[in-house]
Formats: structure tokens, C-alpha cells, sequence
């Protein structure tokens, strides 16, 4: 339904113009709220939309039946995220025992640090970062305290654990809230390696006791490598939306752009970034200063061509809206960019064991 | 425009062209569906509904289809959309309106977090509303259906929607579902309601039905009420009618175990659950199939 390509690529855009500036929301009728709620509700933006109009003094003036909507969205991501700072409490507590960092990622960061990007923001899962060497002793307590695997198959566990950057998920067995623990922000097995004791390094203190956070530089750059790595799928709007909020919140310090790009080069993660600062500026206008991407385009892009190929297919796929499907161009740059996260996270030749693996079991199931 | 306006022919190509909307309640339906069963019911259930055919803000947006493979043929199966979000399995295409009620619940239940909803039918009188509050096979649509006919007001069988700025109850007047033998009892109880919609539950392996809400339910649907009695029926075959007050401590407990968003709500939960512990008196009733019950009800304050 609904399924004229332009109004729904209206939808998206007024979307995202509001989020960057909420006069955009002022103007609206009753039809473009039909459109904007349903497509930001798919992106899990519409909690974000709430706090938004709420700041701007918009929402009291809608009519009942939108801002009924809005409110409701609100009270959802206020209770994820009370619902998150109580499972961080339990984390806390079934890992009291241990020694060693345990460093918050993304919702669970933003939550803790109590910063501008969490609000309104839906957090499924909770992500923490553990030195390697922990993983064992992590697992141990946390299946002790009540934490159960959520991957049965023995395949599924040893593809986790052999080439994996986390441990396989683990879901609470009375709370049903879903806990992934990460070694390393990317897979052993990707083109990009880091080092994650470069992480550990630069974490600081959460306001939340017992906690470690990402620094700065590096939370911006979690995010952005999360983006370009997974492949655009539903949800990927939010990294976008998340990523201008960070920029927003860290590029208030003076020295922030030049750390960025220190850390950047440091990590090896020039590229995605540079992806990055090429189409949060265009699809939201997030503010970055002159010469930032040009120096990191000198350093890590070659090809010009590579370059426009990733920002077209990353802006029609992110774009795409989503209602009811989407038009070829959209589906096809969906489609590259998954191929590409697969290619970037795995040698070709395991890649094809995983696929042929994976549609063997799907082919049984069905 | 109400839906039983337009010939059921008419009906059933809007519905086909996602032309249909409807309203029920604090909630605007979209629904696009070429299901013929679809039209059909919406014809004889919601005919005194408001409807339209364009434009403004749909709650809901639903879609309701064949798959697009062969079971789009061989036994033919239906699928539940919100927007593009496909939330359950495929049903039988016999299911298409327990599958429409079903999925608008679930709709309700996931989104609706602007005001409590607890698990409940309500009906009122005087202006005093009365929650029948439990799980399924407690009897609460039967006991629903039959203190109707005997003159209450329809305010929902689903759903208590409790709104936090004003402490009222807001209707919801749906049609009600009957599954199994109380599908008997209402047609031979209540020969005044009109049940329809029959179908098939292979499941459960039973018969469902629904009773169109009397013209006044939909009439007085933006009408709220205020929330007076808290009843937790038990349906025991061969009973007669035993009721226990319940303990405010107990009542809040068995509240919060019977709402959606309880906890969603937080702070605003616990008020507004404590809010109707304080208004109401509270009573557990275990009862058969004798008449006592409604005399019961009759007998209320």
C-alpha cells in the first residue's frame, strides 16, 4: 500500500530533515504524519521523533490521534531504556567476581553516559566488550547467574566462537533481555583487523560504577565500522541518525576531528569513515569541517569510482523506506552492500562454506 | 458514512484497492484485503461503524493476503501485514477474520502505550463501568455477551483502555468473540444479539464466532466511562455462583499480571494501577452455567 516510490522517499527525507531540524515537523499535515510515523516506526526512529517534537514544543499541538502516537513511542524507549539500566545492574552483578575491563558499546554506552543520542533510542540487546582472555570466565558466570545460549545448533556455536568477534548471544532465561559479549569490534576473520587492546586503552570510567566506555573518538568510530560493515539493512537509518548525534555531542571539543582522524588512521578504519562523513552530511546535514574528508580520501581511497559507487548504493539502500518493499535500484544497492559486508568479514572461501551451509539447514527446515 | 453504506460489492473493492478505512473506538483502521470473508464480515459486523475512503491518519495500516507462492493455490493460506511487518505465521484462509480481530489486538496491544490496557471486557451501566478481567476460557466474552442482552452497554471485550489523563475507560466496541459450546449458550441465552462470522479453528479444534455490537455500543462508542467495579470471573461448569471480595494487595497483584504495558508504563503504571485498586472494590467469582450470575450483576449498586 502506499507504494508511490516519490511519497515515500518523502517520507524518509522529511523524516530525517525533522530529526536535524524539528521546524520541519511544524509544517506537516495530517497525510505526511500518516507516512512519517509508519516509516519511522520501521527505522525505530520513532522514539527519537517523540523527543524531538517534545523539545521543539510541537507535539501539544498535533491532533490527539498523531500525538498519541509520539507519547506512546516515548514511554516505549523510556521503559528499554530503564529496562537496560537494570540489566546492566544485573551484568554488574553476576560479574562481580571478575578482575578484568568490561567496557559498554553502543545503546548501552549512550545509556549509561546519560548522552543526548540515547533518548527516545530502542535498545534491544545489551553489548559489552571483555578482554579475550575473559571470555571464558564471563560466559562461566553469566550461564551460572542465569543466562542461557539463544544459538542452540553445535554449528552455530563453533561459527561463533572459531571466527567471531563475540561470543554466541546469551538470553536471560526469566528476563528474556539478550546479552552480547564482544572481544573485539570486528570479526577475526574481516579484511580490517584491530587490536583491541587499542580499545581498552582508551576507555574511561562509565558514570555507571563497574564500567568501562569507548572513548569519544572511538564510540564515533564503532558506530561508523557497525554501518559499513553489516550492510544497510533495517535499522541502518538509526547508525546514520546515532552517528549525527555523536558527532554532535564529541565534536564540541576542540581537538575532536583531528583525534578522530588520528585514531582513524591508528585503527585502519580510514575508509569506512570516510564512507561515513560522505553521507551522514548529505542525507542529514551532520556538520563536518572543511578538509576532513578531502585528507581522508587522499589517504585511503584510491579509486574515485569505488567511492561514488559505495555512497550511491549506501544512500539509495538507506533511503529506500521500506513500506512495501522498495524499487530495483534501492534493492539492488541492499543487495551489493550485503554481499560486500559478507565479503569484508570473511575469506571467500569460508564464505562459501557458511552460505552453502546455511542454505543446506534452510532448505532441511522447510 | 458508516460501512454497511455502500453495497457489499462496493465494500469489498475498496477494501481490495486499500480504499477502506474505518474507525473503532480512539483507533482508525486501514485495511486492504481481498479476502472475500473479510468484506463479508465487515458488512454484518461493523455496518453501523464510521468509514471512509481517503486520506488523514490511520492508526493501523494492515494488510491481509495470499502469499505469493503456491500456497497462493493449493491450500490456500493468508498472511498478516502491519505496514510491511509480517508479525505471525500464515493461517488458513479460513481464518481470515479471527486473523483480522487477532492481529488488530496485536496492533493495539504493542502500540497503544498512551493508556493502560489491561486484558479485560468491559461493559457499564448508570455510567458505571465494570471490568471483566482474565485470561481466555474464563468466560468473560460469554459473560460479556450475555449481560449486553440484558442491557448493558458493549464498551469492549478485549481491551480496557484506561486513559491517564482523565481516569475513564474509553470503548472499544469491537464485535465479541465466542469460541466452542458458549456459541450455544449466547444463541439460546440472548436470541436478541446477532452472532455471525462462524469459522473453523483447527487448533484447538473449534468453532469461533462473533456477536455484532448493538447500534447503541457503536452509537455512544466516543463516550467514556468510569471505571467502578474490578470483576475476575471463573467459569466452573455445574457451579453455583460463589464470590470473594478480594484484597486490594491481591487485586493489584492480578491487575498487573492482566495489562499489556504494566511495566512499559512505569510510574504512570503503577498509578494508574493503584488509582483503580483505590476506586474499585474487587471480586473473585466462580460460577456455572445458572443465571445467578447475571442476577448477580443486575444487583450491583
Amino acid at each position: 500500500m502506499d507504494c508511490h516510490g516519490d511519497s515515500l522517499l518523502m517520507a524518509v527525507e522529511t523524516l530525517l530533515a525533522g530529526l536535524a531540524s524539528p521546524a520541519v515537523f511544524r509544517s506537516l499535515e495530517e497525510e505526511d504524519w500518516d507516512r512519517l510515523v509508519r516509516v519511522a516506526r520501521r527505522n525505530n526512529l520513532l522514539g527519537r521523533v517523540a523527543c524531538v517534537a517534545q523539545d521543539a514544543g510541537i507535539t501539544d499541538r498535533l491532533p490527539v490521534r498523531i500525538r498519541r502516537h509520539l507519547e506512546a513511542a516515548a514511554r516505549l524507549a523510556d521503559a528499554h531504556r530503564r529496562a537496560l539500566l537494570w540489566e546492566l545492574d544485573r551484568i554488574r552483578w553476576a560479574l562481580r567476581d571478575m578482575d578484568g575491563p568490561v567496557v559498554l558499546l553502543k545503546g548501552a554506552a549512550y545509556a549509561a553516559e546519560g548522552l543526548e543520542v540515547a533518548r527516545g533510542r530502542l535498545s534491544a540487546d545489551v553489548d559489552i566488550l571483555v578482554r579475550r582472555r575473559d571470555l571464558p570466565a564471563v560466559e562461566r558466570a553469566l550461564l551460572d547467574k542465569g543466562w542461557e545460549p539463544v544459538k542452540e545448533s553445535d554449528y552455530d556455536q563453533a561459527y561463533y566462537r572459531k571466527w567471531m568477534h563475540e561470543l554466541p548471544p546469551l538470553r536471560h532465561k526469566d528476563r528474556g533481555s539478550v546479552v552480547d559479549v564482544h572481544h573485539n569490534i570486528l570479526p577475526l576473520t574481516g579484511r580490517i583487523r584491530i587490536d583491541s587492546r587499542l580499545f581498552f586503552q582508551a576507555a574511561r570510567k562509565s558514570r555507571l560504577d563497574g564500567y568501562l566506555v569507548l572513548g569519544g573518538e572511538d564510540m564515533v568510530l564503532h558506530n561508523v565500522v557497525h554501518l559499513f560493515q553489516d550492510g544497510v539493512v533495517t535499522g541502518s537509518l538509526r547508525d546514520v541518525v546515532d552517528l549525527d548525534a555523536l558527532i554532535a555531542h564529541w565534536g564540541r571539543r576542540a581537538s575532536f576531528w583531528d583525534d578522530l582522524l588520528a585514531r582513524a588512521s591508528q585503527l585502519g578504519v580510514e575508509r569506512p569513515l570516510a564512507y561515513a562523513l560522505w553521507v551522514a552530511p548529505r542525507i542529514m546535514g551532520t556538520p563536518v569541517p572543511g578538509g576532513v574528508v578531502e585528507e581522508l580520501e587522499r589517504k585511503a581511497i584510491r579509486w574515485q569510482v569505488i567511492r561514488r559507487i559505495m555512497v550511491g548504493a549506501m544512500e539509495r539502500a538507506l533511503t529506500a523506506g521500506d513500506l512495501c518493499g522498495m524499487g530495483p535500484l534501492a534493492a539492488l544497492s541492499q543487495w551489493f552492500l550485503y554481499l560486500r559486508s559478507h565479503w569484508l568479514r570473511m575469506p571467500p572461501l569460508l564464505l562459501a562454506r557458511h552460505a552453502l551451509f546455511k542454505s543446506a539447514r534452510s532448505l532441511r527446515s522447510s | 458514512m458508516t460501512v454497511g453504506d455502500p453495497s457489499l460489492e462496493r465494500l469489498t473493492f475498496l477494501m481490495a484497492r486499500g480504499r477502506f478505512f474505518y474507525e473503532v473506538g480512539p483507533f482508525r483502521v486501514r485495511l486492504k484485503s481481498s479476502a472475500p470473508a473479510l468484506a463479508r464480515f465487515f458488512h454484518s459486523h461493523y455496518a453501523a461503524f464510521p468509514q471512509y475512503d481517503s486520506g488523514g491518519f490511520a492508526d493501523f495500516h494492515i494488510r491481509i493476503e495470499r502469499p505469493r507462492s503456491l500456497r497462493r493455490w493449493i491450500r490456500q493460506q493468508l498472511l498478516f501485514f502491519l505496514d510491511d511487518h509480517r508479525p505471525f505465521h500464515p493461517y488458513p484462509h479460513s481464518m481470515a477474520v479471527p486473523l483480522l480481530e487477532w492481529g488488530l489486538n496485536w496492533c493495539i496491544a504493542g502500540h497503544a502505550h498512551w493508556a493502560l490496557l489491561i486484558h479485560s471486557a468491559v461493559v457499564e451501566r448508570n455510567g458505571r463501568a465494570c471490568l471483566l478481567i482474565g485470561k481466555p476460557e474464563s468466560g468473560k466474552s460469554t459473560l460479556c455477551a450475555l449481560l449486553i442482552h440484558r442491557g448493558w452497554r458493549l464498551l469492549s471485550d478485549e481491551f480496557a483502555l484506561l486513559d491517564p489523563s482523565s481516569g475513564h475507560l474509553l470503548p472499544l466496541p469491537r464485535p465479541v468473540s465466542l469460541k466452542g459450546s458458549s456459541i450455544q449458550v449466547v444463541q439460546a441465552q440472548a436470541p436478541g444479539l446477532t452472532v455471525g462470522g462462524f469459522c473453523f479453528n483447527e487448533g484447538p479444534n473449534e468453532e469461533m464466532a462473533y456477536v455484532v455490537p448493538p447500534p447503541d455500543a457503536v452509537r455512544r462508542m466516543h463516550e467514556p466511562a468510569e471505571p467502578s467495579v474490578l470483576v475476575f470471573p471463573r467459569f466452573q461448569s455445574g457451579k453455583n455462583l460463589t464470590v470473594h471480595s478480594m484484597p486490594p494487595s491481591r487485586t493489584a497483584y492480578a491487575l498487573a499480571e492482566n495489562a499489556f504495558n504494566y511495566s512499559i508504563l512505569g510510574l504512570e503504571g503503577f498509578r494508574l494501577l493503584a488509582f483503580l485498586v483505590e476506586k474499585c472494590p474487587a471480586y473473585e467469582l466462580s460460577y456455572g452455567e445458572g443465571s445467578d450470575v447475571l442476577d448477580w450483576f443486575e444487583a450491583l449498586p
